[in-house]
């Protein structure tokens, strides 16, 4: 379960974006869409920046 | 690791390489024209030299249909009127019209008009004479190769391979990233680097992957959709008319009625555009008038109405089947349209990972070692201990 819980919870989050702007117009929809799924490339960014500064050469 | 599992890791693991070595030019060209294509409504009007609609207040009311369709009659009386759409985005309807009713579809002229004055704008070349404009060139590249139905159905097949590699691709992440920790890059060799990547983003961006994949595949297959609907649900509706011909265009009730009445009879919903008799799609009987609802949710969902082209009388309001209504659901599934331009902007940024994504998957192959999997599971597990 450790192995998948981040994953898991990064496919739920996105999830959760495709379907609020389907649901709703504009507003609170849009806006829970725009955030949820902004985290995984978040994630993307804070892995790609922290092993920039790590890796050697 | 159990040899039982081995064995099912080295099946994941050939299903992974080779669904993602044949599909991954296909999904290079997806993801290159697929990234304008997401722009598509403000490349267009960008690159557009077409004459601006009036600028008039927002609660001007439309012009009368059946006057727009005169005008397009009187500009065009060599073609006849193939369907009106009525624009909600832009205050424009669109005239198709078609040499005759059983033309090519690439031969429809586009006239447009003001929806409020009711004024030609501009006329639009058919796609056979016209230019093709870079927005035209990416959407042909990406939907069906120039090859029509046949590109369309080799795409959608190369979809669901993509789909199959993506799920693949997930089954084989638990093992290698193990005792890794989420979103940990090794920099103990670049290839290592590139696999961990190559991992990470896949596995981040993988709901939304197969969501893009998956609802790709339903949009290669809405022509043969289209067809079977065409060919059984709408043909039982037009039993009580088989035998009868085609009736002449001089007969035609009002278009303005017919859209009136659609809105009437279905007051959550409202009509955006009307298809007229032809020999191809529809019925060569009826207006078949396409109705959205007004709600959020039920504007991805067009609803037909059917209305006698002579009488004006309403025939049906015909209940879509479930694999068209999956489709309408799949289209902003695909395209991230639904969701302003921030969604667009999301949508663009995570086509970029997944070219990321299949880049990095060519460039493990193209260094990789031929070493047995379970040789690689050994040196995964000695190289995360030696890293702790």
């Amino acid at each position: 379960m450790t192995r998948w819980h981040w994953p898991l919870v990064l496919a739920v989050l996105t999830f959760i974006g495709l379907v609020s702007a389907l649901l709703g117009e504009g507003g609170p929809f849009w806006f829970v869409s725009w955030l949820a799924l902004s985290v995984p490339l978040l994630v993307i960014a804070l892995a790609v920046v922290r092993s920039l500064f790590r890796r050697p050469g | 690791m159990a040899r039982d599992d081995v064995t099912r890791l080295r099946r994941w693991a050939l299903v992974h390489k080779w669904t993602s070595l044949v599909c991954t030019a296909f999904l290079l060209l997806f993801c290159l024209t697929g990234l304008p294509l997401i722009f598509g409504d403000e490349l267009r009007e960008l690159l557009s030299d077409e004459p601006a609609f009036a600028d008039l207040p927002a609660d001007t009311p439309l012009a009368n249909l059946d006057r727009i369709v005169a005008t397009a009659k009187q500009k065009r009386p060599d073609h006849v009127v193939w369907f009106a759409f009525v624009d909600d985005d832009e205050p424009k309807v669109l005239v198709g019209m078609l040499p005759s009713p059983t033309a090519d579809p690439r031969t429809a002229r586009r006239l447009r008009f003001d929806a409020r004055t009711g004024e030609l704008l501009n006329e639009i070349e058919p796609y056979d004479v016209r230019p093709l404009t870079f927005v035209d060139l990416m959407l042909r590249l990406h939907r069906d190769l120039f090859a029509g139905l046949p590109g369309e159905l080799f795409l959608g097949f190369m979809g669901l391979v993509f789909v199959v590699a993506v799920v693949s691709g997930g089954v084989l992440y638990a093992p290698f990233a193990r005792r890794q920790g989420f979103g940990a890059l090794r920099g103990v060799s670049r290839r290592l680097w590139w696999l961990d990547l190559h991992n990470m983003l896949g596995v981040v961006t993988i709901a939304w992957a197969l969501v893009v994949g998956a609802t790709g595949v339903m949009n290669e297959l809405s022509q043969p959709l289209f067809a079977v609907w065409q060919r059984t649900d709408v043909q039982e509706m037009l039993k009580p008319y088989r035998g009868q011909s085609m009736p002449e265009a001089a007969s035609f009730s009002s278009v303005q009625a017919a859209f009136d009445l659609a809105a009437r009879t279905l007051p959550d919903r409202h009509p955006t555009s009307v298809v007229f008799p032809n020999g191809r799609i529809g019925s060569p009987h009826h207006y078949l008038i396409w109705t959205r609802g007004n709600a959020a949710l039920t504007a991805r969902l067009f609803t037909p109405v059917l209305v006698d082209v002579v009488s004006g009388k309403l025939t049906a309001v015909v209940e879509m089947p479930w694999y068209l209504r999956t489709l309408q659901v799949s289209r902003p599934l695909h395209f991230g349209d639904y969701g302003g331009l921030p969604l667009k902007i999301i949508w663009a940024l995570l086509d970029l990972v997944t070219i990321v994504v299949l880049g990095s998957g060519l460039y493990l192959w193209l260094s990789r070692r031929r070493s047995p999997i379970e040789l690689r599971l050994r040196e995964e597990a000695a190289t995360q201990e030696a890293a702790r």
